[in-house]
Formats: C-alpha cells, sequence, structure tokens
C-alpha cells in the first residue's frame, strides 16, 4: 500500500504522504535544525526521533498547508520544551568539546562533517545564547525563515522576534569579538573598532 | 552595545537601534528599509552595527551543514511498524530532554579524586596511612616521638611558609572535617615519610638525629606546627598532647617545653 491514506480536505485534495516519503523528504532538514538547536549530535538525534514520533503520531491529523512550517514548529517547541525542563532541573547547557560531537558513532558521512575551528567556535558561541534567541537566531539564519514565519513558528508577535534575533546576534558578536568576520564588502568600510 | 534611537529631529536621523537586525535581514516594510539605509550611509556608528550584524549573520549561516546519521534515519523509518507513536521506540539514547549526565554522575566520578585530596585528615589516616598510623604510634612509645615528629618536620622543611599559616587552624578541631589542603597534602607527604623511616627498626636517622632534632627544635617555630598537625591527623591518641602543643606553641615559639609534652600525653 503505497499512498493510499490520501483524503480530500475541502476543495483541495491532499494525498497523505508515505511515511518513507516523509522520512527521506524531511529528516535531513529536521535534524539539521535540531543539531543547530541543541549544538551536539546526542541531543539532536535524540530531538529528531522525537520530532518524527510527534509527527507520525498526528500525521493523521496534519491538515494540508505547509508541512515544512509544521516540522519547524514541532521541532523548536520540543527543542524549547526539552530546553526550560533542563533549565528547571538545572541542568548545564553544555557546551560540549568538539571531539565529543565529532565522533560519528552513528554518522558514517563523518567527513561530510568537516568541523573546522570557526565552525566549532561559532557553534559554541550559538550553544551558548539563551534557548529562546538561539531558536529565533537559528530559524532566521540557517532556515531561512522570515521574521514573520519565526513569528508563527515560535508562537510570538514580530517585535519579540526582532529583539531576540538582535539580541541574540549581539550575544554571538560579544562572543566572536576576537574572530575577524568574514569579509563582506561593507566590512571594510567600517575598519577598526573604536 | 546597541545604540539607542536618536530622537527624531536630528540631522541624521534616528539610530537603527535593535533595527539593525531587521535591516540586514530585510524583515522592514519598504519604506522604512529606505529610511533607515539611507541613515546608515551618513552615520558611522549605525554602519559598524549593520557591519556586525551581517558578520554575526554569516557567521551562523555558514555553519556547515551536519548529517543525518544512517542509523538514525532507519530507526525514523521503522517508526509505523514499531512501537507506534510512544516514545519508547527510541533506541538510541536515554533521551534528549532526561537527566542522562546527572551532575549526581559527575560528583561520583571524581569522588575517587576528592577522597584522596579533598577529604578529612581522618580517612586518609584510617583507609592508608593505617600502619603508618601503627608504626608511628610505636615510635611515640617508645619515646621517640620527638625525634621522629621533628625528623618529619625537618624532612617536610619546604613546606614551612603553608604551614605555618594552615597549621594552627586544623589544631583547633583536630578530629573534625575539612582541614586545609595544604595541611593535608602535607600529612601524606609526612605520613610517607614516616613509612620509610619506621620499616627500620633504628631511623635512618639515627646517626643524624639528634642533630635536626635540636636544630629544628631551636630554629623554627613552623616545625612545631607541622609536627602539630602530623599528630593530629595520624594519631587520635596523641590528641591530649597535641593540644598542648599547640598552646604552648601560641604562647611561646619555643620548641622544648612543646615537645616535652609531647611525651607524657602519648605515655599515657
Amino acid at each position: 500500500m503505497a499512498t493510499t491514506a490520501g483524503f480530500t480536505e475541502g476543495e483541495s485534495a491532499w494525498q497523505q504522504p508515505s511515511w518513507h516519503d516523509v522520512v527521506a523528504d524531511h529528516s535531513a532538514r529536521v535534524y539539521r535544525l535540531a543539531y543547530r538547536l541543541t549544538g551536539n549530535q546526542h541531543d539532536a538525534e535524540d530531538l529528531t526521533q522525537e520530532v518524527f514520533v510527534r509527527v507520525f503520531r498526528s500525521l493523521s491529523q496534519y491538515t494540508p498547508g505547509n508541512f515544512e512550517g509544521w516540522l519547524h514548529r514541532i521541532t523548536t517547541n520540543l527543542f524549547l520544551d526539552g530546553a526550560r525542563r533542563r533549565q528547571r532541573i538545572r541542568f548545564q547547557p553544555l557546551p560540549e568539546t568538539g571531539d565529543d560531537r565529532i565522533v560519528g558513532r552513528e554518522i558514517s558521512a563523518a567527513d561530510a562533517y568537516d568541523l573546522t575551528r570557526l565552525d566549532d567556535e561559532v557553534q559554541q558561541a550559538l550553544a551558548a545564547l539563551p534557548p529562546d534567541f538561539r531558536a529565533a537566531v537559528v530559524l532566521c539564519d540557517i532556515e531561512g525563515l522570515s521574521y514573520e514565519e519565526i513569528a508563527a513558528t515560535l508562537d510570538v508577535k514580530l517585535g519579540t522576534v526582532r529583539s531576540r534575533i538582535h539580541r541574540g546576534r549581539a550575544l554571538l558578536r560579544d562572543a566572536l569579538a576576537h574572530r575577524r568576520p568574514y569579509a563582506p564588502a561593507t566590512v571594510v568600510a567600517a575598519g577598526d573598532h573604536s | 552595545m546597541s545604540i539607542t534611537r536618536r530622537p527624531a529631529g536630528s540631522s541624521l536621523g534616528e539610530h537603527l537601534g535593535d533595527r539593525v537586525s531587521a535591516l540586514v535581514d530585510a524583515a522592514l516594510d519598504p519604506r522604512e528599509h529606505e529610511r533607515l539605509l539611507a541613515h546608515v550611509a551618513v552615520c558611522s556608528a549605525c554602519r559598524l552595527a549593520v557591519d556586525g550584524e551581517r558578520a554575526a549573520k554569516a557567521w551562523v549561516s555558514r555553519l556547515s551543514q551536519p548529517e543525518i546519521g544512517v542509523a538514525l534515519t532507519a530507526t525514523l523509518l521503522t517508526l509505523p511498524g514499531g512501537t507506534t507513536g510512544t516514545t519508547t521506540g527510541r533506541t538510541t539514547r536515554p533521551g534528549f530532554a532526561p537527566p542522562a549526565v546527572t551532575p549526581a554522575a559527575t560528583a561520583m566520578d571524581t569522588d575517587p579524586v576528592g577522597q584522596r585530596r579533598g577529604l578529612p585528615l581522618a580517612l586518609p589516616a584510617a583507609r592508608s596511612g593505617r600502619s603508618s598510623v601503627r608504626t608511628f604510634a610505636a615510635l611515640s612509645g617508645a619515646g621517640a616521638t620527638a625525634a621522629a615528629v621533628l625528623f618529619v618536620g625537618a624532612a617536610a622543611a619546604p613546606a614551612t611558609g603553608v604551614v605555618a599559616s594552615s597549621g594552627v587552624t586544623p589544631l583547633t578541631t583536630p578530629a573534625s572535617t575539612a582541614a586545609a589542603a595544604p595541611a593535608l597534602t602535607l600529612t601524606q607527604a609526612a605520613a610517607t615519610l614516616t613509612e620509610p623511616a619506621a620499616t627500620m627498626p633504628k631511623p635512618p636517622a639515627m646517626p643524624g638525629a639528634p642533630t635536626p632534632l635540636v636544630a629544628t627544635a631551636a630554629g623554627s617555630t613552623t616545625a612545631v606546627l607541622k609536627t602539630g598537625v602530623l599528630t593530629t591527623a595520624v594519631s587520635a591518641p596523641v590528641r591530649p598532647a597535641v593540644f598542648a602543643v599547640r598552646s604552648s606553641v601560641s604562647s611561646t615559639p619555643w620548641l622544648h617545653p612543646a615537645v616535652g609534652a609531647v611525651a607524657p600525653g602519648v605515655a599515657r
């Protein structure tokens, strides 16, 4: 039975994808987002699995629409829930060392995983952000969502998105102040800090 | 760090403030976007802010793309067939949120080290240093206490400064808990020092023993302090005598009366 579970919703027919298709089409994206949110492979894998468990459970109730947006929402919500839960237990946010992350026990394509030093530092700075800020920044800069989409994903106001991204980036800049920025043309004009 | 908005009406217009993010992300309505760009063109502070914002954005957006593992993908694919819809179907790891690495576990890991380094004086003495306690007591009983103690004291002389400062405190609460680490270290050093001395019927110091005894006794108060710590740590029976040492030390820096006080205490 391939994709027989299609159903009709109003005037537009929507065929529910097979589970295989769901995984094939979206797991990489979900994992990427999960990785940048959690900051390490272990948690990213667990979060990804949690997301797909959730997706699997509610796929039948899914009303056709923006599937990716739905996944973003589930992923970030589960992440933020977990982060808040951990904060309650006063769990130390783990700025893991690079080698702990790189060892790919399950990742065979570890070569594709070329974490440079910069990559490491940026990831650590990102992981040090408060989860709310981190989610906004990641959705914006990694997932490329618009502010409106981020607001919908996080269920917050546009102004909140704006300020979270702004404050998150400010913290990143502070953390990476020793780094020369990538050299977009405009940086040249700015020159030295005063 | 962010630039506060300047009140409207200034010749440069408003500073960007937290709208710098929205500007860089092109998340403003076109009119505001243009207006702010015009401002940035003439305001170096805001230009700097924009550059910093772009740099931060570039850092994050150029992060490498982690790839999902084959095993995880396989697990995901089995979700429908496996335990449907329950979190128990997750086979990889205990969980994303649960206390996987509890602080307690960490503490357990470091505990052995802690025992070696930071525990109350009584423990190491009772555990590893028991033999030396016994031999030490024997020595004391033989009346050689002063010689042995002072020998140890002299041998541990490099630590003098530390002991002088920390040695007094443990004495006040001899058997009680956390003595300062330096004192403990000295104790261990002293214990290890006593052992070889004790294995020989007549300590190696025998030829020279009188000399260090006299020399240290006459020369330094800190030696007494050291022996005080040592005695406290290693053998409980000597405790009364230790108090005697302490009091005499605090009143007079001279050794001879103190050492004299140790011997009767042990003999008791």
